[in-house]
């Protein structure tokens, strides 16, 4: 071997070391481009934006109220677009003969699929440049047989899409062109939307700057986008928005109600917008149907893990299709985002939900919230919901935000809503809390309810509430056999008539009243009313006490005094000094009522009277479990949008009940009421013997203690026939009573009892994840929700019409202000206000 | 001078395979830059003579290459108020498409209908591939009926 010289060893060792070094930089250059779009947080990492974190800055900084700035072409994007799909199918001309598929232009007992577009025959790969190793294709199988095609139809039509076991018929295969032989392909394809010459092409799409630009509404001089500017007086400021107008649709058996909202978007601007509105719901709105309406097409929304659904939609929105998708934010707080509405065009998104009514005292009550009130946030929370400017886009810091209109400005957004009630029993008397209602048609069992024209701005809760034949319902049972063959149920116990004879206990009394700038004005009056009632509702051997916090708390005394007259004369004259300013600390309010020692004697009510304003919920419900202990909470929602959701969360965390004061309501007498209720004492440690039924998870776990005046309602699955007896007994003081239930006496079907199972259950592992480690309590709640097609924090709907193909980049992101609740002051709550 | 030509061999078919292992990533929706395209198929129901009253139909995709986001309603008015329903269960446990729908007009369709538009993203660079069970069609009275189910791709709007 011929010895080798310095400089051959160095270009030995230096080639491939030069090559290997290209070899890396190749190979990360190709990943580059793989995660480009996927480094969706590298700007709050620290490293340079990322195409998707750009692309998100311009889409959430593009705002109607920004600066104009002329279009400018920036860096390109390159985008592999793929081809327009021909059909390719395995072929088996007999078989065809034989299903039936004569016409030749479908699958009969074949497979259906796409492939690249080119020129095929018959029983030949199809595909551009060559044929895929796997072609997309359906095989479809003969139909069953007659008996069971007939139980299977039952299973259709009472069951809705019931799966049944997938029956083998004989498979015939079949392979087809989805075209005609002989046609020129490719002059087909140009006729394709966003069709391509090749599979192997690349597209180019020049994006163009959007940070500063904005939709510009169209004039006068461009009629024909409807009405979205509302006639409003001289005096206030017309304000173009996406939501045209919402439209709702219930209808109530029994104690549940089943309800279509329909939101009509439109796009009043001279571009393509995305629209995003955030919506509030019932709190124990079982959401399960989705579909969008583009043009006189119904696309029904698929549910989907959430990510994978945010996912999907933005992939859909890039490609210039029609989108849209419903996330959950809270329990009670929704956002809707519906991408590439053209000028001019009009989408209509269905929401169905079911949920039950409230009872109480000979009354049932129907709530539909209209507007998402202004949350505050303390400090270093950003988990929250943020309340804006129409302009502060971001200046919340917080994860989802409200945009609030000033109070000069009003939007064409109106609502219309219709209910219908079947009570089952005589309905003796129906009024509307906040709005003025008409054509109160019906009489007996029945009633239909509009709202009238003349109150259609949605700036406050509808609130319906009818009262029944009698001083009381009776205990009631309702069934359904769902879609999986299971029962589900959901019952209402009534307290016996007898606690209503017995006296209470002496009382510990505290009342805790939010004093944040949301409560100004007529809020806070009608609390301080109620408060000043129930002072002098109190007896002799009671105690009381008076909380009141803002950024901090304070209270009336060092501890809760005797309710002697002059000690309650003195505390009305403290109450009456108080007024609203200030953040809503409400973690201060709860230490203050909650952290001291339990008096031994007494039966301890905490009532907290508040709007609920919060972004911090679940913080507030944590240190409610924490420091409860023998402590009943009893929740006033003040004002005419309050949180029912927190409300209702501190009520059952606190074994207490929930009461609602409306700015129309009287605040002493909602006060009577409450002292009504608690002059009796409760029906506790509720046990349930459930006769012949088979149950099983039952909700809530723990059956709350009964009140006089107020049921509660449990829910569960069973099996087999509702059969025998239910009796449910429980004590007051130290004797026994007992409730007894006739499953017989169930109406019928009631086919929202499903998915108004799942979602208690959802509201329960909720409840419980706040406090108890069990699990991987998302997936659960996941799972269940993907199961039962519901709404829920892990879980949302998406809607993409592939047909859909429109022009130009992303569009602009517009959010639909609203306006702040009813009696709420815009400059204390809104960030970015003239006030704040 | 043989051996300086193997090592830039090698060098460059190792630098074409980490190319290719690069782009290979790519399959799957999960990642954003993942090949993305959205289809629709038209399902068809021929029923000939009979009436269709109801249906349930179950899709599967054996590749697994792509998920529905929208079930579109049918053309005949009998089935064109509301999109069919969808079994969530089916489709999150199993990843079946399973279909249904009735209706309760007075005028059923009769011969090919389309009963419903399937609209699907499709990921990465694979295709799908579908299977198609008819599992009943029924007329107004819940009676069967001989039908056949075919599906083909959606054009236009």
């Amino acid at each position: 071997m011929r010895p080798t010289s310095k400089k051959q060893t160095v270009i030995t060792i230096a080639i491939p070391l030069f090559l290997m070094g290209a070899l890396a930089a190749s190979y990360f250059i190709a990943c580059a481009q793989s995660t480009q779009y996927a480094m969706k947080d590298d700007a709050v990492r620290g490293s340079a934006p990322s195409e998707e974190a750009q692309y998100r800055a311009r889409t959430e900084t593009s705002e109607l109220a920004e600066a104009d700035a002329e279009d400018e072409p920036v860096a390109g994007t390159r985008i592999q677009q793929n081809m327009p799909h021909a059909f390719a199918w395995s072929e088996d001309a007999a078989a065809e003969y034989e299903t039936g598929d004569i016409d030749g232009d479908g699958i009969v007992g074949g497979r259906f699929g796409i492939q690249p577009a080119a020129p095929a025959e018959v029983g030949q790969s199809v595909g551009t440049p060559a044929p895929r190793s796997k072609k997309e294709a359906v095989r479809t199988r003969g139909v069953p047989g007659r008996q069971e095609v007939k139980n299977l139809f039952m299973d259709s039509m009472g069951n809705k899409s019931k799966p049944v076991p997938a029956r083998r018929g004989r498979r015939n295969r079949l392979r087809e062109d989805g075209f005609a032989s002989g046609v020129d392909h490719r002059a087909q394809l140009a006729n394709y939307p966003g069709a391509l010459p090749s599979e192997d092409e690349e597209l180019w799409i020049i994006q163009r700057v959007t940070t500063e630009r904005r939709a510009k509404p169209r004039g006068d001089d461009h009629p024909g986008c409807g009405a979205l500017l509302a006639k409003v007086p001289q005096q206030e400021k017309q304000v173009p928005v996406p939501l045209e107008h919402t439209a709702v649709n219930a209808s109530i058996s029994a104690y549940i109600a089943t309800v279509d909202v329909t939101q009509k978007y439109a796009n009043p601007f001279d571009r393509k917008i995305e629209a995003v509105y955030v919506f509030p719901l019932p709190q124990n709105a079982a959401v399960n149907e989705f579909i969008m309406t583009v043009g006189d097409r119904k696309i029904r929304g698929i549910i989907r893990d959430r990510d994978e659904a945010q996912q999907i939609y933005d992939q859909a929105k890039r490609a210039g299709k029609v989108a849209s998708l419903l996330t959950q934010e809270r329990p009670n707080v929704f956002t809707q985002k519906v991408a590439n509405i053209e000028p001019c065009k009009k989408i209509d998104i269905n929401i169905k939900y079911f949920h039950t009514l409230a009872y109480d005292d000979g009354w049932y009550e129907w709530v539909f919230p209209m507007v998402v009130g202004p949350r505050f946030n303390p400090p270093g929370n950003t988990d929250g919901i943020g309340a804006v400017s129409r302009a502060g886009r971001d200046a919340s810091g917080q994860s989802t935000e409200v945009a609030y209109l000033a109070p000069n400005e009003r939007s064409g957004h109106d609502i219309s809503l219709q209910v219908a009630v079947d009570a089952g029993v005589s309905i003796e008397r129906i009024k509307s809390v906040n709005h003025v209602i008409e054509n109160n048609a019906g009489s007996g069992t029945e009633r239909i309810v509009k709202l009238s024209s003349r109150d259609s701005i949605p700036n406050k809760d509808f609130v319906l509430r009818y009262q029944v034949a009698g001083d009381r319902i009776k205990s009631a049972l309702l069934t359904h056999q769902g879609d999986d063959g299971a029962g589900y149920f959901s019952m209402m116990i009534y307290p016996p008539e007898e606690i209503g004879r017995l006296s209470r206990q002496p009382v510990e009394m505290i009342f805790v009243l939010d004093c944040s700038g949301s409560m100004r004005g007529k809020p806070i009056e009608q609390a301080k009313a109620a408060i000043t009632r129930g002072l002098r509702s109190l007896q002799a051997n009671d105690t009381f006490q008076v909380i009141r916090f803002s950024n901090s708390a304070s209270q009336f005394g060092d501890r809760p005094v005797i309710a002697s007259r002059e000690n309650i004369r003195d505390a009305v004259r403290y109450v009456e000094t108080l007024d609203g300013s200030g953040g809503t600390m409400m973690i201060e309010g709860i230490k203050a009522a909650l952290d001291f020692p339990h008096d031994e004697e007494r039966l301890r009510f905490v009532t907290f009277l508040t709007d609920g304003f919060i972004g911090n919920e679940a913080q507030i419900l944590a240190a409610i479990h924490e420091k409860l202990d023998a402590s009943r909470i009893f929740s006033f929602g003040v004002g005419s949008s309050p949180n029912r959701f927190l409300m209702n969360r501190m009520a059952k965390m606190g074994n207490g009940a929930v009461a609602y004061l409306s700015l129309n309501d009287s605040g002493a007498g909602v006060m009577d009421h409450f002292f009504k209720r608690i002059s009796h004492p409760a029906l506790t440690d509720l046990k349930i013997d459930w006769g012949g039924m088979q149950v099983s998870d039952v909700y809530p776990e723990r059956v709350p203690d009964l009140f006089v005046g107020r049921p509660v309602i449990v829910t569960g699955r069973y099996s087999g026939i509702a059969s025998g007896r239910i009796r449910v007994t429980g004590n007051v003081g130290d004797r026994i009573s007992e409730v007894v239930i006739n499953p017989h006496e169930d109406r019928g079907a009631h086919e929202g009892l499903a998915a108004v199972w799942a979602r208690t259950k959802i509201a329960d592992m909720v409840d419980r994840s706040m406090w108890q480690q069990t699990g991987d309590i998302a997936t659960q709640i996941k799972q269940l929700a993907l199961d039962y097609s519901l709404m829920s924090q892990f879980t949302a709907f998406v809607a993409v019409d592939s047909l859909s193909q429109t022009a130009g980049d992303f569009g602009t992101s517009v959010r639909v202000p609203v306006p702040t609740p009813d009696g709420v002051d815009y400059d204390t709550t809104v960030t970015g206000s003239s006030g704040s | 001078m043989i051996q300086r030509i193997a090592t830039f061999v090698l060098i460059c078919g190792t630098l074409a395979l980490s190319t290719v292992l690069a782009r290979a990533d790519d399959h799957g929706c999960e990642q954003d830059n993942a090949p993305v395209r959205f289809i629709a198929y038209d399902i068809f129901i021929d029923a000939g003579k009979a009436e269709l009253g109801a249906y349930q139909i179950d899709i599967h995709d054996n590749a697994r290459a792509s998920k529905v986001v929208g079930v579109e309603a049918g053309a005949h008015e009998a089935f064109a108020d509301k999109p069919p329903y969808y079994d969530p269960k089916a489709l999150n446990n199993e990843g079946r498409i399973v279909l249904a729908a009735y209706s309760t007009v007075e005028e059923l369709p009769t011969g090919k209908t389309r009963v419903a538009r399937l609209h699907m993203q499709v990921c990465g660079d694979v295709d799908a591939d579908f299977e198609l069970d008819l599992i009943v069609a029924a007329d107004a009275d819940g009676q069967p009926i001989t039908a056949t189910a075919t599906a083909t791709p959606a054009e236009g709007k």
